[in-house]
């Protein structure tokens, strides 16, 4: 098994008249937090939905953890956590039934202990009896956090985890994506936040009309993206 | 496969990659759709009141008085299933229509299963909807109408409804996962669901009409309506996967 | 940019791009055979075959005009299975073209048989319409089920997405075809018999199949006609969508 969490070889995506991706390649090592920069419609978030199994490239060969898209999306889709704009939990469930529907589906084990020590840690402990319909944009956004890490990925896409969050929900954040980089899993990092991009990441790309224009240093393409927006 | 180094941390403490059996998500599938439909029973509601609205519009089409009660007996067999179908409709337009719209499918397409497993998993929560339906909308019928039934012909009206939901749904939520995103998909579901319907009704309904007079099914009904569930079942399973998955996309 | 443009019109100039140059050579001798072959229908109508059969008269003269529908419908409605299941397998829009062209053409034989069919049940039965004869019945239940495929070609707006839909709807249609065919046939009403000892003359059946015969070059010649023209649109919109992409990138 390759040593690379993910792995992208020229993958094209295209809709009609638009290359959403015009022929991206990158890898990113276990371990890594890669960030993904660019203005909007540069093809960050196609690329992401790609990575995630949701959409097929139009060309181009994609590994996630050694696996092929093509062939083993479902074993893919078994250890990859994905966290899209949307926080895919049920409106009228309560959020602890949210999660335990998911735990269910990835057969969580000791479902209930995890839930709780994961809401608890991002500052949803009280809610978990709402019901999701009644979350502001934020706590859906934490809540759909908890959501992808409910079976402990080994690799967490996120799409955009900061918008709409407050203060104390961004630190609250931020310090997550540490603590599961610290545990070794990987992490990918869609997000306009150059800042926080920059201070979370170890590897970063750059993309623009679906092309990448930078790769390598975050603080680097941070500048890159700032500059080119 | 389990390759986090250390485990110390609270986010990354369990085991990782656990994959359910598909039998076990299945199960977990069929129960969290119940629940689901439970909270609001909005769908059960919807195909109630159609139905009972259907039955209602029917006493116009049909001269019903004490003095013509042959031309009841001549159609109800018809209106049963003509109410049974107008009502389950609703049901199976919402088999992915409202996942979809609020975001929960996405959520189900990245789950470890299998896209046959959701497939049956989707047409094993919409028989259930469907089969509560009917049973409600023919106590209904039963009322209004003015009718009854024997043992004997409840019996085989159970076994050849239950035969003729199953072809209904598998065929029925295939093409409702072709439609939902369309515009206008609630009139194309039904634009290219009924006319694969007609004939199994055309069977279905004359074993109705059997059943009220008190008389078994034939076998050569049953066989029928159980080869096209047993085709239907094939066809859905093999063809669900190239409806949901994405298309890749190309000019 | 001015490489692309090139590019098209070297394939517009090699006629690779059909239709654009007006119909092909091979087009037009198709329907030249096809009008001949039909003529030649009419000949042999008129002085082969008996005009009157006993008990029957002579209004069953259109059942050559009304059989070839049938085949030729089942035949076209089995292109367009083959031909989505291809496109399944290979993803390639070269079968959804075919597939989409076989459907039209299906379905218009289908009409024909549905209107001669109906036209002759004015004659025999003195009514347009019956809905106890399980033949017609099943004919008008099969052409509503891909009048749906038909529908569906205008109704998905992203072609890929239309692609595959049509190719999964395409292969459900004619796995039906049996079941229209059974279950109408075995638990119809009435069955009204359509076999008359006298239709067996070797005259009429050879008239018959030749009816077949020269209905499908007729049937193949529309065939082509729309294969060649939604090709030619696709391969256009395929330029333009080029033009367009290389302009967004100049830009950017």
């Amino acid at each position: 098994m390759s040593t690379a969490a993910l792995r992208v070889h020229s993958v094209w995506k295209r809709f009609g008249a638009r290359d959403a991706l015009a022929g991206v390649s990158l890898e990113a090592p276990r371990g890594a937090c890669f960030a993904l920069l660019g203005h909007n419609g540069s093809g960050k978030t196609t690329l992401l939905r790609i990575l995630s199994t949701l959409w097929q490239p139009t060309e181009g060969d994609i590994e996630v953890l050694g696996y092929s898209l093509a062939k083993d999306a479902s074993a893919i889709r078994a250890r990859i956590g994905v966290v899209l704009d949307r926080h895919l939990l049920p409106r009228d469930f309560s959020l602890r039934d949210g999660l335990r529907m998911y735990a269910d589906l990835h057969a969580v084990p000791d479902a209930a202990a995890r839930i709780e020590s994961l809401a608890a840690r991002l500052g949803l402990a009280r809610r978990l009896r709402d019901p999701v319909r009644t979350f502001s944009r934020g706590m859906g956004q934490r809540a759909s956090i908890c959501r992808a890490l409910l079976h402990d990925p080994e690799v967490l896409l996120l799409d955009e985890p900061f918008t709409g969050l407050d203060a104390a929900a961004l630190d609250v954040t931020e310090s997550v994506i540490e603590e599961i980089k610290a545990a070794g899993r990987t992490v990918v990092l869609v997000t306009h936040d150059l800042e926080r991009a920059a201070r979370l990441a170890t590897h970063a790309v750059v993309l623009s009309n679906g092309r990448k224009v930078f790769e390598g240093d975050p603080v680097a393409a941070a500048s890159v993206a700032g500059s080119a927006s | 496969m389990s390759s986090g180094p250390q485990s110390g941390p609270q986010c990354g403490a369990s085991p990782s990659a656990t994959s359910p059996t598909q039998w076990g998500a299945y199960c977990a599938l069929v129960r969290w759709d119940w629940v689901r439909e439970m909270k609001k029973k909005t769908t059960l509601i919807s195909m109630g009141v159609m139905g009972l609205i259907t039955l209602f519009l029917f006493s116009f089409a049909i001269p019903i008085s004490s003095t013509k009660a042959e031309i009841l007996e001549d159609t109800r067999a018809g209106i049963l299933w003509v109410t049974f179908l107008f009502a389950a409709t609703i049901g199976i337009d919402r088999a992915f229509r409202n996942d979809a719209e609020s975001g929960l499918l996405e959520g189900l397409l990245l789950a470890p299963v299998e896209r046959m497993t959701l497939y049956f998993a989707r047409v094993t929560s919409t028989l259930l909807f469907v089969v509560t339906l009917q049973g409600f909308l023919f106590v209904l019928f039963l009322v209004l109408f003015n009718q009854s039934i024997s043992g004997e012909g409840l019996v085989g009206l159970i076994v050849s409804a239950i035969a003729t939901d199953v072809g209904f749904v598998t065929i029925g939520v295939l093409i409702s996962a072709m439609t939902w995103s369309l515009p206008g998909g609630d009139v194309m579901l039904r634009i290219l669901l009924f006319p694969m319907l007609l004939p199994i009704l055309n069977v279905t309904v004359e074993v109705a009409d059997r059943a009220f007079d008190g008389r078994a099914p034939t076998a050569q009904q049953l066989g029928m309506l159980f080869a096209v569930d047993a085709l239907f079942l094939g066809a859905g399973s093999l063809l669900f996967e190239h409806l949901v998955n994405d298309s890749g996309g190309s000019s | 940019m001015s490489q692309t443009a090139a590019h098209i019109a070297d394939d517009w100039n090699k006629g690779a791009i059909p239709g654009m140059t007006g119909p092909s050579r091979g087009f037009v001798a198709h329907v030249l055979v096809a009008l001949t072959a039909l003529f030649g229908l009419n000949w042999l109508v008129v002085t082969y075959v008996p005009f009157e059969i006993k008990m029957i008269g002579s209004s069953y003269l259109i059942f050559f005009y009304h059989f070839p529908g049938a085949i030729n419908g089942a035949l076209f409605y089995l292109g367009l299975f083959a031909f989505s299941v291809a496109y399944l397998r290979t993803k390639k829009p070269v079968w959804d073209r075919r597939a989409r062209s076989a459907a039209a053409v299906g379905f218009l034989a289908n009409m024909v048989l549905l209107v001669t069919g109906s036209t002759w049940a004015k004659a025999a039965w003195n009514a347009w319409w019956v809905w106890s004869d399980p033949r017609l019945m099943s004919a008008a239940v099969a052409s509503l089920i891909f009048l749906g495929y038909l529908m569906l070609q205008s109704a998905v707006e992203e072609p890929a997405r239309r692609r595959q839909i049509s190719a999964v709807y395409g292969i459900l249609a004619f796995v039906n075809i049996p079941v229209v065919h059974f279950s109408i046939q075995w638990f119809g009403q009435t069955s009204h018999p359509m076999k008359f000892d006298a239709m067996s003359a070797e005259s009429i059946v050879h008239t018959r199949w030749y009816a077949v015969a020269a209905f499908l070059v007729l049937y193949s010649a529309l065939y082509r006609w729309r294969y060649d023209r939604t090709t030619r649109n696709e391969r256009v919109e395929e330029a333009l969508n080029r033009i367009r992409r290389i302009e967004e990138r100049t830009h950017a």
